[in-house]
């Protein structure tokens, strides 16, 4: 359902049928690395376009979405259809899925699009809000960023990049002071 | 002659009596008398081997009572000796043992000390260890029930300031 996205985006912006047969074809077999120019670039450009226009706008999504009754989640989801053809399948995705599972969803396809992206795993005990989550995503440009909200963390934050921790949550604190006196 | 017989002494008599005792004493001297005389030189004789006798039996007894009272104080020198060495030997062993015993006591000491110190230690780890649990779940539960959302919140951008610096974009 997640390459729903990438056929709006290819029917906004007028891309080849071929070019997203192939990236399709590319992203479900997962052998994106052979793809021709026009496929590639058109991956590229989706990635961009997620970035600066989708994400934006999943995280400007309220963080109580999954618990808004029926009536409520539909005026937010509405918003979200008027932004862009993009954005309408999104608001489709998130009418049958969780915001998480919707974000997994854009990960693992990224991930197949465009694999020399790094990856960053942003963990709070709260939901981040637009404005943080904007501002990590401006500082993380280069990565595709996850957002996962962990109330065991506490207070602070925890970063995963690329294989590097950076632990700034009050658990980790909790954890480094009890360390020190073993 | 008169005079004699006034007295009542009657001289033939006196003159018989005189040459009885001389033949008596005649026969004495040739039979008795030599025999007696031998008998008694014989007797001095005797007597004086006797006395040369004892008299070496006394030298000789001096000799060995001597002797005995020599080797009496070379014996008990011999034994005032081996007292003092043995004195000696067991005024060593006494020592050595003392010595021993204060070495062994120390070792105990310490090796008691070391086991004392190594369970207190364990104690204190152990305490620590469960303090330390203890803190951990009262300040997680403390944290996770009694801090404002506000708070969180604040600490979670507090957090993104320090660690944006920390992470390479």
């Amino acid at each position: 359902m997640i390459a729903g996205l990438l056929v709006a985006y290819a029917a906004d912006t007028g891309a080849s049928s071929e070019a997203v047969a192939e990236l399709i074809g590319g992203v479900t077999s997962g052998y994106t690395y052979r793809l021709s120019s026009p496929a590639k670039s058109l991956a590229k450009n989706f990635v961009a376009f997620l970035n600066t226009e989708v994400l934006p706008s999943f995280d400007a999504l309220p963080a109580e979405l999954n618990l808004m009754s029926t009536k409520d989640k539909e005026k937010v989801l509405d918003g979200l259809r008027k932004q862009s053809p993009a954005t309408k399948w999104l608001a489709h995705l998130l009418e049958s899925s969780t915001t998480h599972q919707v974000q997994s969803a854009l990960s693992a396809l990224v991930k197949k699009l465009a694999p020399q992206l790094g990856s960053v795993v942003v963990k709070t005990p709260t939901d981040l809000t637009t404005e943080l989550k904007t501002q990590v995503r401006k500082h993380f440009k280069d990565d595709f960023v996850v957002f996962i909200t962990d109330t065991s963390l506490l207070g602070g934050i925890l970063v995963y990049k690329n294989g590097q921790l950076i632990d700034k949550s009050w658990l980790g604190k909790i954890k480094a002071i009890a360390s020190l006196t073993k | 002659m008169e005079s004699l017989a006034k007295l009542g002494i009657d001289l033939w008599g006196l003159v018989i009596y005189i040459i009885n005792f001389g033949l008596l004493w005649a026969a004495l001297a040739y039979f008795v008398f030599p025999k007696l005389i031998k008998a008694i030189d014989e007797r001095r004789s005797q007597i004086e081997n006797n006395l040369q006798t004892a008299e070496k039996l006394q030298s000789e007894l001096e000799g060995v009572l001597t002797r005995s009272q020599q080797e009496k104080l070379s014996l008990e020198a011999k034994l005032d000796s081996d007292r003092e060495a043995l004195e000696a030997d067991m005024a060593q062993a006494k020592a050595e043992l003392l010595k021993e015993a204060e070495l062994r006591k120390d070792a105990l000491i310490q090796e008691a000390r070391k086991l004392i110190r190594e369970e207190k230690d364990r104690l204190i780890a152990d305490t620590e260890g469960e303090m330390i649990a203890m803190m951990q779940r009262v300040l997680v539960k403390i944290l996770s029930d009694k801090v404002d959302p506000a708070d969180v919140k604040a600490s979670v951008e507090q957090a993104w300031t320090e660690a944006k610096q920390e992470v390479a974009s």
